[in-house]
């Protein structure tokens, strides 16, 4: 028998470890090591009922989050059921709403310019979801007056960014010129770049990058050329910015933008990597007004599309909300209908920018709304979710956190899901720099 | 004999017609600035009228009219390069309250300056050319909006117009969409202190080669607008010696002012006497075709002429300067005048940097380095001298210098050598043709090996050369004070190529051969460089020394004065005369004993003693292999006629050509008789060829002998 006097040593951990964020939801393991001299009693915080343990075969627990921290005690007892041993585990569960993340490049850094102790705050330009293993991201810092773009993978977005050395004309770290803020999709185990800017009017393209990332580790890990010489009978999309881009259906679809003259546009092409040819195939030009800087997405078998500009720093806003279904049979779109947007019959708010993504059953929409009519613009940030199966209506989520965030002159952003854990959402401008990302945790429904 | 002067003549006139609608050379792209003929705002600003207003809401647009009649003839649409338009801004913000961003596009208008209404279906009009972004905030993209992106929609509309028959006009109308934008733009009324500021339709194409008697020229310093010294037409056979001749000019009142150029195969020389100034025309025999007087005035330098045969001249007159533009293809008749004391950045007087000439564009245009105040600017000038383009202020005071400015091969950039500026210590100015505010200084320099030091460059410079690819160009300086020099290879923005150094001489003016080397003296010796190559330096020669800048014919043999003697090395750097001299005028006399050595010093000379060139001039090669000079202060002009070995035994000067002789832009030259052709067997001269025949004592052309269309060949006698 043991007493209160004698030493005792006890080791209580958790799986992730504590200080970890996890989700809501998320199920870790809580693991002891234990004398068996003592009596002990496992107990979760806010309830004096000790949880039900066979400490002589249990070595670890499972346990199943709900949405707030939540503590766990494992306290060992004397024979005169003395308390004479006691650890705590603090478990830290990410409140729903949206949280700040930056990629920082310090010193020793992998991807770091120099040796200094300088340290670079990266604005991140494109984010695309590599099928829910990881998440890829190009970020932009400027160094010595140029602009350098680098590559980052990760597997938890609240965690490091890792560089990622990719080749370009035989030069590692490089990436082919004039990509750093065109838009990009993740599809066959590869990194799409696709046209000019999201942003800048004076970066038109119609270049097609591709990074194979199924082993980065290789040779294999350089930039591919995949723009098509157009001839008569295969032509090629214009050189554009501001157009969108998406994967659906086994293909990667580019719509609209603004041409190398100014025209806005409403075209649709698509690209079906399944076939050995390099061909895009247009379709059937849009029935919305030809715009650039909009707002795509892929939704209940639809695709579709919201906001928008005429051009770059344009007056002329949209703030309709289209969606067309497709049949992969004939690649032929159907007609486009017109929906309802979270704020169809506002005259006073405009879209500048916006984004789109389906997240757990949900159409997720986040805009800068523009407040017109006074002499001083004001923008304000706002994002809902639209669940049509149980209502057609559009719901405000609290955006509260997002006040301020990217200024009043953000003109493009993007929304990524990562998994059904959470949406991590960028902006670009074509004015400011804005390095933070936000990631949206949802609620447990 | 006489069946043969008749084929003789009938080729003449034959070939003499077929030469103005025949091109045998490469093409050459042309950059050329078209200031608007027309412009408004609409509607305009009643507080700022002259200035243009775009405005987004209430929509105020500008409306810009271009003449492309200026363009050359028989352009087609892929002889379009690119066509940049561009619009300088005065305030991007017309108050505080717009927008501190601008996005311009462009639709067609039509002549009478207003907006074409959109076509039978279409919502709008389509949008031809997208400025790019002005930003008030940022100093890179607040003074111009041009179009950097595509140029295709408005280069095609631009070849549509400029193929009408007619008018040959196009009008644009800019406007904004841009939410809160208020710009206002300078206008060609307008333009504050730089004329670099008025709106501009850039137009770059490819230009159709020249016909035959326009590639006869040497219209300016060191030949072309690149000055690379090079003579492009190839002699037949390299001269074995050379017989000075001088050309007496008792028309004359004063003396020649600087050197002769030649424009179609004749001369021009300005005499100049007190203030009294006239314009020569010659024939290449140096026989008077015309003269007029011109205006009164001190001649400025070198006077130039452009490929459309218009000598510029800057006259000093009364304490002012101007520059007078005169037509050569109207014997001469006054065209254009502009004072440059009025160029609004330069109060007061003005005059022509030292030691620098006029340079003309390929398209015509005159770029020209102008000191004021002890700085220096540079100043580019439309062929109807409106002025275009400024940069500067540069260093301009006690030993400090600009160089003659030089235009790169396509003629889209500008440059020159220039002293410390800023933060760059020594080095050059590049100016974008298209968006002169876009400036580049080169600071040049080298490290040296196993040393902390650099080389610089020294304070006087000779012209640079514009390389024929990679945009290299080529620098030359010198010290005033040492005998130190240095030829320095770069391409923008700051890439070193190469340098040649000497601590113990000065360098000549280099040129640029076809085969891609530069040469120059330097060191006692003739050295050569490849012009874009890091390589080594070659040197020839021992104790050479040139007083003379160098000049280099068709088939990149060198020639150089030095003191009384002309030299001549081959491109591969071997002297080109048994005794390494060409001709020595300090001793010459006619000579007629021995063939190849004839030394003669005027045709009428008869041993007496005759007034021959000075120590230091300066040379101009003809396309028939002549190098033409004059003295400073001279009645006369000299003439380095070639002369070539035996080419047949005992047939002293005379020549037989053969098929195989036959090669494009060649010149045939014989002292004595030219026969092309034996009569047995056929001589054939193939479309696109141009061929200079030319002979003291005559031309012939044997039975076999044909000219296929499109080719085209000059037959010149007696010389």
């Amino acid at each position: 028998m043991k007493t209160s006097n004698e030493t005792c040593t006890i080791s209580f951990t958790s799986e992730p470890v504590a200080g970890t964020q996890n989700f809501p939801g998320d199920i870790i393991t809580l693991k002891w090591q234990i004398p068996e001299s003592y009596n002990f009693q496992l107990y979760q915080a806010g309830s004096s009922e000790p949880l039900h343990v066979d400490w002589q075969k249990e070595k670890e627990r499972k346990i199943s989050l709900g949405s707030s921290d939540v503590n766990f005690r494992l306290v060992g007892y004397d024979d005169n059921n003395n308390p004479v041993v006691e650890q705590t585990l603090s478990i830290k569960v990410l409140q729903p709403g949206w949280y700040d993340k930056k990629n920082t490049l310090i010193k020793c850094d992998s991807g770091h310019p120099d040796k200094t102790d300088s340290h670079y705050d990266l604005e991140p330009t494109l984010l695309v979801n590599a099928d829910n293993a990881k998440l890829y991201g190009l970020f932009r810092f400027k160094f010595k007056g140029r602009e350098w773009i680098l590559l980052f993978e990760t597997q938890n977005p609240f965690g490091d960014w890792i560089f990622v050395p990719t080749l370009f004309d035989k030069k590692e770290g490089y990436l082919p010129e004039g990509i750093a803020t065109s838009p990009g999709v993740y599809h066959d185990d590869k990194i799409w770049l696709i046209g000019g800017s999201q942003i800048d009017p004076d970066q038109c393209s119609n270049g097609v990058w591709c990074l194979d990332c199924l082993d980065l580790t290789t040779e294999e890990k350089e930039w591919k050329d995949r723009t098509p010489t157009p001839t008569p009978e295969l032509p090629h999309w214009k050189s554009r910015m501001g157009h969108a881009v998406l994967v659906f259906d086994n293909k990667i679809w580019l719509m609209g933008g603004l041409d190398e003259a100014g025209n806005p546009l409403n075209d649709i092409w698509t690209l079906d990597i399944s076939k050995e040819e390099n061909k895009w195939t247009q379709l059937a030009e849009a029935d919305w007004e030809p715009r650039c800087l909009f707002s795509t997405a892929v939704f209940e078998g639809k695709i579709w599309i919201y906001g928008g500009a005429a051009a770059p720093f344009s007056q002329i806003l949209y703030n309709d909300l289209w969606s067309a279904t497709y049949d992969s049979e004939s690649h032929k779109l159907g007609k486009w209908n017109k929906q309802k947007g979270p704020m169809p019959d506002s005259a006073a708010k405009a879209p500048i920018a916006s984004c789109m993504q389906e997240f757990k059953g949900n159409l997720y929409l986040f805009v800068n709304f523009r407040t017109l009519g006074g002499e001083t613009d004001t923008v304000d940030a706002m994002a809902f979710h639209l669940d049509t199966s149980t209502s057609p209506t559009w719901k405000t989520i609290k955006s509260d956190d997002l006040k301020d965030w990217g200024g009043t002159t953000t003109s493009s952003c993007q929304l990524v899901a990562y998994g059904d854990r959470m949406l991590i959402a960028r902006t670009l401008s074509y004015e400011a720099i804005n390095t933070v990302m936000k990631i949206y945790v949802p609620p447990l429904k | 004999m006489k069946t043969k002067l008749w084929i003789f003549l009938l080729l003449i006139l034959l070939c003499q017609f077929m030469a103005s609608s025949v091109y045998a050379q490469g093409e050459q792209q042309v950059t050329m600035t078209l200031l608007p003929v027309n412009e408004k705002s609409d509607p305009p600003d009643t507080n700022k009228p002259s200035l243009l207003w775009i405005q987004a809401n209430p929509s105020k647009d500008v409306f810009l009219q271009f003449d492309l009649s200026g363009l050359p003839s028989g352009l087609e649409e892929s002889d379009f390069v690119r066509c940049t338009l561009r619009i300088a801004a005065k305030d991007i913000q017309y108050t505080s309250n717009n927008s501190k961003l601008v996005s311009i596009t462009g639709q067609i208008a039509n002549n009478d300056l207003t907006p074409v209404k959109p076509g039978k279906g279409e919502p709008t009009v389509k949008e031809i050319v997208a400025l790019s972004t002005l930003n008030a905030n940022d100093p890179k993209k607040n003074k111009a909006a041009l179009n950097l992106k595509t140029d295709s929609d408005l280069r095609h509309e631009i070849f549509s117009k400029y193929s009408k028959t007619g008018d040959k006009k196009i009008s644009l109308r800019l406007h904004t969409a841009s939410y809160k934008a208020s710009s206002l733009f300078y206008s060609s009324k307008e333009y504050g202190s730089d004329p670099s500021n008025i709106p501009r339709l850039v137009v770059e194409y490819k230009q159709k080669p020249q016909d035959l008697l326009a590639s006869m020229s040497w219209r300016q310093h060191q030949q072309n607008p690149e000055h690379t010294g090079h003579q492009p037409w190839r002699p037949f056979r390299s001269p074995a010696k050379f017989c000075l001749k001088t050309i007496p000019l008792p028309q004359f009142k004063g003396h020649v002012a600087d050197y002769p150029l030649i424009y179609r195969g004749n001369l021009y020389v300005v005499d100049t006497s007190d203030n009294e100034n006239y314009l020569f025309s010659f024939e290449f025999t140096g026989k008077e075709r015309w003269r007029c007087s011109i205006d009164k005035g001190t001649i400025q330098r070198s006077p130039a002429i452009s490929s459309d045969g218009i000598v510029y001249i800057v006259i000093e007159s009364q304490g002012a300067n101007h520059i007078a533009a005169y037509d050569l293809k109207q014997s001469g008749k006054a065209l254009y005048k502009y004072n440059l004391d009025t160029l609004d950045k330069l109060e007061g007087k003005s005059k022509l940097a030292n030691y620098t000439d006029l340079t003309i564009g390929n398209d015509g245009s005159i770029f020209l380095a102008l000191n004021k105040s002890d700085l220096n600017y540079i100043y580019g000038f439309t062929p109807d001298l409106q002025p275009i383009l400024m940069a500067g202020p540069f260093p301009g005071d006690n030993n400090k210098n600009i160089s003659t400015i030089t235009v790169s091969h396509d003629g889209k950039k500008i440059f020159a050598q220039i002293p410390a500026v800023d933060e760059v210590p020594a080095g050059a100015v590049v100016i974008d043709v298209a968006n002169p505010s876009e400036q580049q200084t080169i600071d040049i320099h080298k490290k040296l090996v196993n040393s902390t030091g650099t080389r610089m460059p020294f304070e006087y410079y000779h012209v640079p050369i514009a390389g024929p690819a990679g945009n290299v160009m080529i620098f030359s300086d010198f010290s005033k004070t040492e005998y130190k020099s240095n030829v320095w290879g770069y391409s923008p923005p700051n890439k070193f190529i190469w340098n040649s150094a000497s601590d113990k001489t000065l360098v000549s003016q280099s040129v640029l051969a076809s085969n891609e080397f530069v040469y120059y003296i330097q060191n006692g010796q003739l050295q050569r460089h490849k012009y874009n190559n890091i390589g080594k330096v070659e040197t020839y020669g021992d104790a050479l020394n040139t007083t003379s800048n160098l000049v280099i014919d068709g088939a990149d043999n060198i020639y150089f004065w030095d003191n009384g003697r002309l030299h001549g090395y081959s491109p591969g750097g071997a002297s080109m005369f048994n005794d390494g001299i060409a001709i020595n005028a300090k001793e010459s006399k006619c000579d007629n004993k021995s063939y190849g050595e004839i030394k003669e010093r005027s045709e009428d000379d008869k041993g007496e003693a005759t007034k021959g060139l000075e120590p230091s001039i300066r040379l101009m090669m003809g396309p028939d292999g002549t190098i033409w000079a004059n003295n400073k202060d001279g009645h006369e002009l000299f003439v380095f006629n070639p002369l070539y070995p035996f080419y047949v035994a005992y047939d002293v000067g005379n020549l037989t050509l053969e098929q195989k002789d036959i090669k494009s832009q060649t010149v045939y030259r014989s002292t004595g008789k030219l026969s092309v052709g034996n009569g047995k067997d056929k001589i054939n001269v193939e479309k696109g060829m141009q061929l200079l025949f030319q002979a003291q004592k005559g031309v012939g052309f044997a039975k076999g002998f044909s000219v296929e269309k499109g080719a085209s060949i000059l037959v010149r006698t007696g010389f």
